[in-house]
Parts: structure tokens; sequence; C-alpha cells
């Protein structure tokens, strides 16, 4: 590199008593970084909350099932969505009793039969 | 800790403290935080100094500097973002950097890449060698040279765009 390709940087003087201070330092070096240690404990400090706060305000709400989700599994949507009908149990009351309707599975369009058991 | 050797760290540190000083003060442009910065290197070399032999002492301690340095100027951003400060790197207003160094200078350098400034720095600044910055950077010499001549010349384009009249 030439002379005259330096960029003219002025010499600064460091503050004064540097040298007192590091054979101060030197005699205790546990002293060094202190001051960063505690800046960067509470920086984490504060990106902990900052991130618990985040966690509650985005978190989606706890929601059950979507409806959405419930009409389409339901049974009577086996055979609009094409697929294979579902064991359907209901209850009826036959002479004042109660019985459990099975629907039983049948090829015939438009014929039902159901298994009737006493509960 | 012997007496002898503190002495000679001591001796160590009255040497390179005012070269070390101007290269991470282009860092920091903090005069009181750059003293720290030279006392937090020497201290960790000085810790560290039973895996580091003589010769290599000066570019380990350059390099330590220049690391505390830049870690200083990363953390000093993010407190800056934490507290929703002005996030603009400014020159502190204290006079020291308009009364000694132009403050166009100042901005030219600042806004150069980390890896070309620390070239420039310690070319510039440091005196050092190329050989020297190679070792001390762990770069190769001709990486040296091309960083140098990149960082000088956006160095003077940044001047001549800011209509400074070479001196």
């Amino acid at each position: 590199m030439s002379p005259a390709d330096r960029i003219p940087f002025p010499d600064l003087d460091p503050p004064s008593g540097g040298v007192d201070r590091f054979r101060m330092r030197l005699g205790n070096p546990d002293d060094a970084s202190h001051a960063v240690v505690a800046r960067w404990a509470a920086a984490g400090g504060v990106m902990a909350v900052l991130a618990i706060i985040a966690m509650l305000v985005l978190a989606p709400p706890d929601v059950a099932e979507p409806a959405t989700t419930i009409v389409f599994d339901a049974p009577e949507f086996d055979r609009l969505l094409g697929r294979p009908l579902q064991q359907v149990e209901t209850t009826a009351m036959i002479d004042d009793e109660p019985v459990t309707l099975s629907a039983m599975p049948v090829t015939t369009p438009g014929i039902r039969i159901y298994e009737v058991r006493p509960n | 800790m012997s007496g002898p050797e503190e002495a000679q760290w001591i001796a160590l540190y009255a040497r390179l403290e005012r070269r070390i000083f101007n290269v991470v003060y282009r860092i920091l442009w903090d005069r009181a935080e750059s003293q720290d910065v030279v006392q937090d290197a020497f201290l960790r070399c000085w810790r560290s100094r039973s895996r580091i032999t003589s010769d290599g002492l000066e570019p380990v301690l350059f390099r330590t500097a220049l690391n505390l340095a830049s870690n200083r100027r990363r953390s000093r951003r993010l407190w800056r973002f934490i507290s929703f400060a002005d996030t603009a790197d400014e020159i502190p207003a204290n006079g020291d950097c308009d009364a000694i160094l132009p403050r166009s200078v100042d901005m030219a350098v600042k806004a150069l890449p980390e890896d070309l400034r620390r070239v420039l720095l310690l070319t510039e600044i440091a005196g050092m060698s190329y050989a020297e910055v190679a070792a001390t950077l762990g770069i190769r010499e001709g990486t040296v040279g091309s960083r140098r001549t990149r960082a000088v010349a956006l160095l003077r384009a940044a001047l001549d765009i800011q209509g400074v009249q070479k001196t």
C-alpha cells in the first residue's frame, strides 16, 4: 500500500488512568464484564416477559371440535357422502317400555329394518 | 498470580492500549466504552495466557477486542430495540468526534461492511502489515489486500458523494 493511498485517521488519546485501572482489575479479574452479564441477564428477563405476553396474546383459544366436523361425521350424511352406513341406535317407547332400535344393513333402497332390543 | 508476570502484562497494556483503543473506538464511537473493551480483552487473554504463545499474543488481543466491540455494538442495538428507542447508530454528540475526526469520515467508516471495516481499521489505525492483519483475523493476506482495496474505494466514493475534498 502506498502512503498516498492511506486514509488519514487521527490518533486519539485513550481516557487517562487506563494503566492504573487495568492494574487494579488485573488484581481482581472477576470484575470483568460484570456489567455486560448484568445487562444480558436483564435483557433475558425482558425477553422472557415479552415471550409470555406474546404467547398469551397470540395463542389460539382452546376450542372444542369444530361444528363442521360434527355435522359431517353424523350418520345422516353417510348416504349423501357415499360412505358406508354407520350402525345407528336410537331409543323408543313400546308399550311404555324403553327399547333400543338398531338399524340393520339393508341393500334395498327405501326399506329400513330395525332390531328391537329391550333396555 | 506471579508479580513479574503481572508487571509484564501491565507493560504490554501500556504499550498496546493506544493502538487497540483507536481501533475499537471506530467501532463503538464511545471513549469510555472503548477503554472498557480494551481492558476486557486484556483480562480475557490474561485468564487464557497459558494457551497463548507470546508470538500470537498481539493478534489474539486485537481479535478479542474486535469481537468484544462487535458484541457490545450488537447488544447496544438490541437494547435500543427492546426499549423502542431510536435505532439509528448515532455518533455521540459529546464533541469527541466533531472535534477530532471529520464527521463525514466517521459516517463513511460506519457505513462499511464489518469485514471491510476490520481490515481497514487494522491496517490504517493499528498500522498492521497485511501479514499481521491476516494472522489477527484468520484470513489470507490476499484477502486482506482485496478487502482493504474495496474498503478504501467505498470510503473514497462515500466521501466524494458527501463532497469532502481530499486534503
